[in-house]
């Protein structure tokens, strides 16, 4: 499986990855493991997970903690909390401007040349399904004009229609089974 | 002259691609919406559909989608107008969907009537 992910995510620049809902958090994990030992810095963007639970489940699977840039887009939403030197926490997964303002940050001052986003569904919750079409599209500009390649995993049973637009701005799609 | 369909939740495109083609002689109707879209075109045939992909509700792919299962729509002809960059997997989506033509907003005006043109053939 992660074999797959490392041959598509080398021959494009961006993919879309659709992965059976029960095992999405795990195959994340060892695509962030993946990810550790063939680029140089990631830009792990986070929707709806905490930088505390995913750094300690990161750990707790041996992957380098050095090789990523968070920006956790949850946090801020439960307790305040600064940001780091390598995590920049948003406000919150509402505030699209400001996330967008922190990918140009990370993508500008951290010599990133992988980007993964987790998980772009998780914005239907707040946003409607054009807008985020919209913040997705500009986000993937933004890795082809910084020369960074993306990463973009959808559920493959609860994601819905979103993971069908996104598709039209991937070059391709890895199902994952 | 062909009847041309501009689907976009932009009404200012709308009457912008209307004042430009009807300029050269083609009767536009426009849709703010696929739904209207979907609507419009049961009530009355066009030989051109310009289709917005950036739409609240149904995106432009779904609503294409939707023409395309509709048998008196099936064969319609489809170009995309829209502000989207698509890669290599949209345009390969586009080539299943049969689209005609693949037209960015940022356009040339002239480019765009001979575009027209060249789809409608006149």
């Amino acid at each position: 499986m992660i074999q797959e992910i490392k041959e598509k995510a080398d021959a494009n620049d961006i993919i879309g990855l659709v992965i059976p809902d029960i095992e999405y958090d795990e195959t994340l994990v060892e695509a962030a493991g993946f990810l550790s030992e063939n680029y140089n810095k990631i830009l792990y963007i986070s929707i709806n997970k905490p930088y505390g639970k995913l750094t300690g489940k990161f750990k707790k699977n041996k992957i380098n903690l050095n090789k990523f840039y968070f920006i956790d887009c949850i946090t801020r939403t439960e307790k305040d909390v600064s940001s780091t030197e390598n995590c920049f926490f948003a406000s919150s997964p509402r505030a699209l401007d400001e996330i967008q303002t922190s990918v140009l940050d990370a993508l500008r001052k951290q010599e990133i040349d992988m980007a993964l986003i987790d998980s772009p569904s998780s914005l239907l919750t707040y946003y409607e399904h054009a807008d985020v079409l919209q913040f997705m599209h500009r986000l993937m500009t933004e890795l082809i004009v910084s020369g960074c390649k993306g990463i973009f995993p959808f559920q493959k049973e609860s994601a819905g229609s979103l993971k069908r637009g996104v598709e039209m701005f991937v070059d391709e799609v890895v199902f994952l089974e | 002259m062909p009847r041309i369909m501009i689907v976009d939740d932009d009404p200012e495109i709308i009457d912008l691609t209307r004042e430009i083609l009807g300029d050269e002689g083609y009767t536009v109707i426009g849709a703010e919406s696929g739904e209207e879209c979907l609507k419009k075109l049961k009530e009355e045939p066009v030989d051109l559909i310009l289709m917005d992909f950036f739409m609240p509700g149904m995106d432009g792919r779904t609503v294409i989608e939707k023409i395309r299962e509709t048998p008196d729509l099936k064969d319609a002809k489809i170009a995309f107008f829209t502000s989207a960059t698509f890669r290599k997997r949209g345009m390969e989506i586009m080539k299943e969907l049969n689209i005609v033509d693949y037209i960015t907003k940022s356009f040339d005006m002239d480019d765009f009537i001979s575009r027209i043109k060249k789809i409608t053939g006149k």
